[in-house]
């Protein structure tokens, strides 16, 4: 189920304000049929009916000083989370379950820059290093418990300074101290961003921004007991308590080009993931894109190796991530497009490439027709490295990672019908990126129709089809969905494992849904049948097993 | 006066984030990574039991279960190594030819939290949680071994086993120096099986040997309630099976508390 509400309040003193806001989300799903052997949590049962959902309820208050001209002190803001997820939707981890504060924030802001306590988030750079972020999908909420100062002493110049002991499930509890007890583990880091144009009247000139950045970051955790037997002996890890890792980029921009260089080394950070290896980490990022009206091009690589940078070393799965590597695939949004994505390789390294060209033709062009058309190509490919710490790209059959070359046409046919249509060339190395299974090579091709009946009628179908020979075969797959009033959704969609392949389970899943909007309030309702895969942002992966049942969900923000 | 403060505060946050900083990372040469240590050893004669969950797909197995068999060695009789092969996860599945499972190596990794996504290979001992969960990777198994020898003996146990016109007999008893209720189970394990198994190197064998497979247990996978006392609880289980080659296979006997918590294992040769 889903659930979100929405509302202000607020109170006009003079010059400053003060509100509230927050919101509630509910998603629960009641099974309709025995999913104790995909369940890793304790199962909760309303008469006598299995039933498991997330909810999260969002509480702020703010203070905002009205005449900041004259004050330096612009406002604060207190903020918390309370979560109850002790019987979570299938598929998040087992230490995912449980209830409580998950988020505790106090922000000052200056207007020279902003101070929290308590729950910080933030990214340095592309994330290389640091990018703590909160995703409810995945169950990640990767934050800080400690401070972070986010300064901009003159203009074009911006530092940060943030540390913490980084949230990992409902480690805040786990010694009675509201995850400010810092004596097991804890991160540190620094970020510096400097602007140049503000110095070079040249710059200023060229309509051209140079900036400058670079960044730190250090992880401490005390010494743990970790032994090794070797040739009969056995030995203890002699671990580094501190590690650190830094950064440094520039990115030059003007005229529509954007360019980006940067680079990131860890130092020996022996963990479980890596089989406490004492190799260094490194990644390398290159990006150039160039965008005017109507194209927009783009091509990025990327290079990294043993680059898992985490809050503990015996941390393993979705927690406890300082960083988060930049995908350079796409995030596909169709359902068959999506059912092989490629998740990161931090411990082993990578080669990614990725290059994009986006076209739109004018209306009124031959290409164009009456309304405009827009083309785009994109392919991603991503190799594995030759060996171990080497920067030679692995060429042979077993090094390719992922692959994904697709066309996209969107087109207005009519004043009421537009479509868009895709064609795709995916391949998937199994193997490597979920530890077993075949070298997937598959074909996509979708049409999704849009008919704008009236401005209150809008009906919108999806045709999509999957052909490859390995895994579990040929998929189709079709969506229908009706709009009323900008309120009421209804949708219904059925997908179907053909097979002709040596996994194939010949299956039919299908789902109903209605969706109802009304202000702020958002509530959903709908049986269905969903088959099993990975649900991916930003290249990380949580797996959903098969589910069917009642699914719910409401929203509501003030 | 209030751009003066703002600077010294600029000033003073440079300074922490300087010092902070250039004290934050430790380089650990390549002859200090490793500190000889002995092990104190078990004493007391308690066995435990190492899990391997493993698949004949997974690529890595091999090398846990070498991990596995180094730390067998190392304890001698004190650590006892079974591999289980859940059909919950895709590791195992896919050739039918190739079939290691058993419901009851299911059983177990479902309760440990096991789902079809777990990374293999990955291993529990005692059936103890270590705080973040039941299923640790095999870089730690070493630790966790030395970390269970420590433990006292809370309980003891023997085991005998015979084989006879397709009955096996097993006999057990325990004692212990307060009187507890444990859960008394019974494992058959077969050794030395012949068969499939993906390498690290990617490449596939059809002439792996699988050692310490287990293959169901004798009654419950949760066991009998026995209750250990001064007084030794002698118990007897039987089983109609067949089994060709008796040599091949071993019987394990565990006691586990109230907690689901390993207490104590023994192993014995069928006769």
């Amino acid at each position: 189920m889903l659930a979100t509400v929405t509302g202000q309040s607020s109170v006009v003193q003079a010059r400053d304000t003060v509100y509230v806001s927050g919101s509630i989300q509910h998603d629960g799903l009641f099974p309709t049929y025995d999913v104790s052997s995909v369940r890793s949590h304790p199962r909760a049962r309303w008469a006598k009916i299995d039933h498991m959902s997330n909810n999260y309820l969002d509480l702020s208050v703010h203070y905002l000083r009205q005449d900041s001209n004259t004050v330096r002190f612009r406002g604060l803001h207190a903020e918390t989370r309370f979560e109850l997820n002790q019987w979570p939707l299938l598929g998040y981890e087992a230490e995912f379950a449980g209830h409580g504060v998950g988020h505790l924030s106090l922000t000052a802001d200056f207007d020279w820059g902003h101070i929290s306590v308590g729950n910080v988030y933030g990214q340095f750079g592309s994330g290389l290093l640091l990018n703590l972020y909160e995703n409810r999908d995945l169950g990640i909420d990767n934050s800080l418990r400690g401070a972070k100062f986010s300064l901009t002493p003159t203009e074009g110049v911006h530092l940060s300074l943030i540390g913490g002991k980084q949230r990992r499930y409902w480690n805040c509890y786990d010694d009675r101290a509201w995850g400010w007890n810092y004596t097991h583990d804890a991160a540190l880091g620094a970020d510096l961003e400097v602007t140049l144009q503000q110095w070079s009247p040249r710059l200023q000139e060229a309509d051209i921004e140079l900036t400058f950045g670079g960044s730190y970051v250090s992880r401490y955790e005390h010494q743990d007991t970790i032994l090794t037997i070797q040739d009969g002996a056995t030995y203890m890890y002699n671990l580094p308590r501190w590690v650190g890792a830094g950064e440094v980029r520039a990115e030059l921009q003007g005229h529509g080009w954007d360019a980006l260089v940067e680079y990131a080394y860890k130092a020996n950070d022996p963990t479980t993931e890596n089989n406490y290896s004492y190799r260094s980490g490194q990644a390398l990022l290159l990006s150039l894109s160039y965008s005017r009206k109507g194209l927009s091009v783009l091509a990025q690589a990327k290079r990294s190796d043993n680059m898992s940078f985490r809050s503990s070393r015996k941390q393993t799965g979705l927690a406890g991530r300082l960083n988060l590597l930049p995908v350079f695939t796409p995030q596909n949004t169709y359902s068959l497009a999506a059912l092989y994505p490629y998740a990161t390789q931090y411990v082993g390294g990578e080669w990614a490439f990725q290059a994009e060209v986006c076209y739109t033709w004018p209306r009124k062009t031959k290409m164009g027709g009456r309304y405009g058309t827009t083309l785009k190509f994109s392919a991603a490919h991503v190799r594995g490295l030759q060996q171990e710490g080497s920067w030679a790209i692995n060429t042979n059959k077993e090094g390719e990672y992922y692959t994904d070359i697709h066309v996209d046409l969107n087109k207005k046919i009519t004043k009421v019908w537009s479509l868009n249509a895709m064609l795709m060339y995916q391949t998937y190395n199994m193997q490597v990126i979920e530890g077993e299974g075949p070298l997937v090579r598959s074909g996509i091709a979708v049409l999704d129709n849009t008919w704008r009946i009236t401005d209150l009628i809008v009906l919108r179908n999806e045709l999509q089809y999957l052909y490859t020979r390995q895994d579990q075969g040929q998929w189709v797959f079709a969506l229908l969905e009706l709009n009323l009033w900008h309120r009421l959704t209804l949708s219904g969609s059925w997908e179907y494992n053909i097979g002709y392949a040596p996994n194939e389970v010949k299956e039919h899943y299908y789902s109903a849904m209605a969706t109802y909007t009304h202000k702020a309030h958002r509530v959903s309702i709908g049986y269905g049948k969903n088959s099993s895969g990975f649900s991916c942002a930003g290249g990380v992966c949580r797996y959903m097993p098969e589910q069917e049942g009642v699914q719910m969900s409401y929203n509501y923000t003030w | 006066m209030v751009r003066r403060t703002t600077h010294s505060v600029f000033r003073l946050l440079a300074i922490a984030a300087w010092v902070l900083l250039s004290a934050g990372c430790e380089q650990i040469g390549e002859g200090e990574r490793l500190i000889a240590v002995s092990l104190p050893g078990d004493t007391t004669g308690r066995g435990h039991v190492l899990v391997e969950f493993t698949g004949f797909r997974c690529v890595n197995c091999p090398k846990a279960s070498q991990e596995a068999e180094t730390l067998r060695q190392t304890y001698g009789e004190n650590l006892i190594v079974v591999a289980m092969h859940p059909a919950s996860n895709p590791f195992t599945q896919g050739a039918a030819k190739y079939d290691y499972t058993c419901e009851e190596a299911d059983v177990y990794y479902t309760y440990m939290g096991g789902l079809a996504t777990t990374p293999f290979p990955i291993g529990n001992i005692d059936f103890r949680h270590d705080g973040h969960g039941y299923l640790n990777d095999y870089s730690d198994w070493a630790t966790l071994a030395a970390e269970a020898m420590s433990e006292h003996e809370q309980a003891s146990l023997n085991i005998k086993a015979t084989y006879e016109a397709d009955k096996l007999t097993i006999r057990t008893s325990c004692r212990a120096k307060m009187e507890q209720e444990c859960r008394l189970i019974l494992w058959l394990v077969e050794d030395s099986v012949q068969g499939a198994q993906a390498l690290p190197d990617g490449s596939v064998t059809t002439e792996y040997t699988h050692r310490h497979m287990l293959r169901r247990a004798i009654g419950d996978p949760w066991g009998e309630t026995v209750t250990a006392s001064t007084t030794p609880a002698e118990q007897t289980a039987t089983a109609t099976l067949a089994i060709e080659d008796k040599r091949r296979y071993r019987i394990i006997a565990i006691l586990m508390n109230a907690d689901k918590q390993i207490i104590n294992a023994k192993q014995t040769t069928i006769q």
